[in-house]
């Protein structure tokens, strides 16, 4: 196997890991806030304000109806929770492979994880149509002596989704402290002081760094299996339906299929923006945008290769109603929609496949977001086509996005812009000790 | 082998013998003639809101009971068939796994329960039902001024963001319940629970019964040759037996 | 791998420094959280605060005592004078709910009431019978819409009013002693093992 250069410009030495980082988390400049505020305020008006009038009216300010009950929020739900599927379930996998560049990309990735998996779960706060109560769907004791169903599925969503929420808010942070350690040192008065709390007191002494590595490596494992299971959960919500075109075996693969793809994607387009902005071209290059290109490949093969069994089962069942509702996918209202989404996330991706594409970051820039574009049209689809279409042929209906629900959708991706640009002030995007890691120790000997 | 028996088939032996009732429906499509009285009556009886035009046009209207038109055949000839369409309290209902609060649940009457108080409006139920017929209050509906005073005080006013079904009338059933108790009668008597569509339906063509005594009316109904389900391949079991249509056969006559 | 030399040079020199010169290093979380004493004690007050507040709420709400329009005592008409619940509350027994007595019930009685008929108490009665108004009594025991709460089937069951009511023929004015939660309602219906008491539809329809 041969060995590829981790670094474009050339390895860096200790002290530059450092500088670097800390200070894309020092230095800040007008232009950070003027973003912050632009996407804190598009949060507000286009996802708070349109929120909070749809709590005070009911939900009927979305454009759902007694055919489709589920909608807009509802395959957005899906879509944040499959972008937030890439990035720690990749971290934690090329953590047990021992390989090296994950290392300066995986603290980015986690945190996508993250605040995807954030926004998600708001959007679940956005559907129901009682948002006071929504504290009964979790198992709190209490008086009325009631619990939640567990045989629901929806129950185990709440389930999966908050493990996967703590599981994956402990591993970034563990893996955050020695970083929190390094700002600390070279920070004084209020940021050394928070960023003391933030780093439980790291010493940086042999015992501390073995508990790292050990409870590490723990919960590397343990995430995978959940990050998996996650999807596959959020799948059976609707498979354990009998709506035709829901009714499938087949969903939890493809749902953690799709998932891992438009995660992957996610962090394409992070990796681009960390480079563009924060200027990390030296730690973040071609050999990351090489292997995530190519495992967007496989990824784009598995997920045709399923969407067409999805069809052929369809087809291959015989169900009268099965096929009214493929006829209305495939050849209905939505059908633009379908057939962009196939070119987006079948057809596009195989440019990838030239090694001029994969290696050039804004072309893969609009890849990834095409791809993204795709998914979020193929979890809108999913919903939108399926739900219209069930087995009473006098219930037939059409659904289709109201205002708000639009507005509530971009809003929400102003939400994770938010969210992501807080997070790259706090947290080391880069990890530093990772990175330093994967340093040539004939050097570190040379400067130490 | 009737449809009664396949509606046992898939309860465990006995289950609701050890119970008093198992409240059904039987619907003779032959004498339904789409006259939608059995609709008038449910939203007079449950308080069921007028969603006004314009929701109605979004299909967001709630008609716990529907009449569900199907044509057989191509024009000159056109049959015209009449469904009546709602909750039908099925023994395997996918409804009630779908509830993450218990909201709804299958009561010892063989009844898909729906507690409007506990539903926090997640719609799941509506997605798993087969038959269409949960329907959700999308806003806070309201009653113009003097048609509040007709509202049934023995049946909650729903709010926004609840779900909502028929329920056979729990109101009349739990008031039989009652006056049985009163008489010392530990079970009612066939015929003295009738809801607001049985009992407005000008033809008879819906009966209600306990489906566990074997002498009521629904009983008997329920064994007749005709019956059917609707969606008997979904496996949910449902209390509601409608009986076929028989079309005249012109070419013999 | 992760091992003792990665450190960060700097840490390690610090550290270095620091040891030989016996100074120690200032990593405490403690000693950074030193500045947040007093806003966390603020916070503690805040929090014991409002928990005490709402405990005292809840308190004053579950013994609700009105001042009702007419200062009408229980005490003197259950308790001396020993007339039966079920003789003004008469549709107890037979009716969801328990019934308030008419104005001319009240006034059937006090017309012929000699002692009485003077007082202040007495003439406000009067007054809403003179002009044909009801008593805009205000609702002690109050459930929500959705709960179907039913007298009848209480009373038939043989409980006395004061076990759900405390003992209102020792009250002046009508206390609320009960809280009339769900739990509440429930332990009963689950201690008497009562016919199907637990189904949902009991209560809520």
């Amino acid at each position: 196997m041969v060995m590829k250069k981790l670094f474009d410009h050339g390895e860096p030495s200790y002290e530059q890991v450092n500088q670097d980082v800390i200070k894309s988390l020092i230095e800040t400049g007008p232009k950070y806030w003027m973003l912050l505020a632009t996407t804190v305020g598009i949060t507000v008006v286009c996802f708070i304000v349109p929120w909070m009038y749809q709590i005070h009216m009911g939900v009927g300010v979305a454009g759902m109806n007694r055919n489709a009950v589920w909608g807009t929020y509802l395959s957005n739900f899906i879509f944040w929770i499959g972008l937030s599927h890439s990035g720690t379930l990749l971290s934690a996998v090329l953590h047990i492979t021992q390989s090296d560049w994950r290392k300066s990309i995986y603290r980015s990735a986690e945190a996508m994880t993250l605040f995807s998996l954030m926004v998600a779960a708001t959007f679940v706060m956005v559907h129901v149509g009682r948002l006071w109560f929504i504290h009964w769907s979790f198992p709190i004791p209490n008086p009325m002596g009631l619990w939640p169903n567990f045989r629901s599925p929806i129950m185990f969503d709440v389930m999966a989704i908050t493990t996967y929420l703590t599981a994956s808010s402990i591993f970034i942070y563990m893996g955050s402290v020695p970083d929190f350690a390094a700002v600390r040192d070279y920070s004084s008065g209020l940021r050394r002081r928070i960023y003391t709390v933030l780093s439980f007191g790291w010493r940086g002494t042999s015992k501390e760094w073995h508990t790292l590595g050990w409870a590490y490596t723990f919960f590397a494992v343990l995430v995978i299996p959940l990050a998996v299971s996650v999807h596959s959960i959020v799948s059976w919500d609707f498979a354990l339906s009998t709506v035709p075109g829901l009714h499938q075996t087949i969903f939890a693969p493809y749902f953690v299929c799709g998932a891992i793809y438009s995660g992957t994607a996610g962090i394409v387009t992070v990796m681009y923006c960390l480079r563009r902005f924060l200027g990390f071209e030296r730690y973040i290059g071609k050999i990351h945008v090489d292997y995530l290109g190519k495992l967007l490949i496989a990824l784009s093969m598995i997920w045709t290769y399923i969407n067409i069994m999805e069809l052929f089962t369809g087809w291959y069942s015989g169900s009268s109603a099965e096929i009214e509702f493929l006829k209305f996918r495939l050849f209905g209202f939505y059908a633009p929609m379908y057939w962009e989404m196939i070119l987006f996330c079948a057809f596009v991706p195989l440019l990838m496949l030239f090694k001029s594409v994969r290696l050039n970051w804004n072309r893969m820039l609009v890849i990834s977001i095409l791809i993204n574009i795709g998914m979020l049209s193929e979890r809108f689809i999913i919903v939108s086509t399926s739900l219209p279409r069930k087995l009473l042929p006098d219930s037939y209906g059409f659904y289709f996005p109201s205002p708000a629900e639009i507005s509530i959708t971009v809003g929400s991706f102003a939400m994770f812009a938010t969210l992501f640009l807080i997070f790259i002030k706090v947290f080391p995007a880069v990890s530093i000790y990772e990175v330093k890691e994967t340093l040539n120790p004939l050097r570190r000997a040379e400067k130490t | 082998m009737s449809v009664l028996d396949t509606i046992r088939k898939y309860r465990e032996a006995g289950y609701y013998k050890e119970f008093d009732y198992h409240w059904g429906m039987t619907v003779d499509l032959d004498r339904c003639t789409g006259c939608e009285a059995c609709v008038v009556a449910c939203q007079a009886e449950n308080n069921l809101p007028i969603v006004g035009e314009s929701s109605f046009a979004q299909r967001r209207e709630i008609k716990w009971m529907r009449i569900e038109r199907y044509w057989e055949g191509e024009y000159p000839n056109a049959k015209l068939n009449f469904i009546p369409m709602f909750c039908q309290q099925c023994d395997e209902a996918p409804c009630e796994t779908a509830c993450p609060v218990f909201a709804t649940y299958h009561n010892q009457d063989g009844l898909n329960t729906q507690i409007y108080n506990r539903c926090i409006g997640t719609r799941t139920c509506a997605v798993y039902c087969p038959y269409e017929v949960r329907y959700f209050n999308w806003f806070t509906y309201t009653w113009d001024e003097p048609l509040e005073r007709q509202l049934n005080p023995d049946v909650s006013v729903r709010e926004k963001g609840v779900m909502e079904k028929c329920t056979f009338c729990i109101q009349r059933i739990r008031q039989a319940k009652d006056l049985a108790k009163d008489d010392d009668r530990r079970k009612v008597r066939d015929g003295e629970v009738t809801p607001a569509c049985a009992q407005s339906c000008p033809t008879e063509a819906l009966v209600f019964g306990d489906l566990n005594d074997p002498e009521s009316r629904v009983s008997k109904m329920a064994n007749d040759p005709r019956g059917y389900q609707v969606l008997e391949e979904q496996n949910t079991s449902p209390s509601v037996v409608y009986l076929q249509k028989v079309h005249g056969d012109e070419e013999a006559i | 791998m992760l091992s003792v030399h990665n450190r960060p040079p700097k840490i390690q020199a610090i550290a270095k420094q620091e040891f030989r010169e016996g100074v120690r290093v200032n990593v405490s979380v403690l000693e950074a959280l030193k500045p947040l004493r007093k806003s966390a004690l603020l916070g503690i007050i805040g929090i014991v605060g409002i928990v005490v507040g709402l405990k005292i709420n809840a308190a004053y709400s579950t013994h609700l005592k009105p001042v009702q329009p007419i200062e009408f005592s229980h005490r003197i008409h259950a308790g001396e004078n020993q007339i039966e619940c079920l003789y003004c509350h008469s549709s107890a027994d037979r009716s969801p709910s328990a019934g308030v007595p008419s104005v001319a019930k009240c006034v059937g009685c006090h017309e012929r009431i000699a002692t009485v008929r003077d007082s202040a108490e007495i003439a406000k009665l009067n007054a809403y019978w003179q002009a044909q108004e009801p008593i805009p009594w205000i609702k002690v025991h109050d459930v929500p819409d959705f709960v179907h709460f039913t007298h009848k089937r209480h009373v038939l069951a043989g409980l006395e009013c004061q076990q759900c009511h405390g003992p209102v023929e020792t009250m002046d004015r009508i206390e609320r002693v009960a809280d009339l939660t769900m739990p509440w309602c429930t332990d009963c219906h689950t201690l008497n093992q009562t016919d199907n008491g637990l189904d949902c539809y009991t209560c809520h329809k």
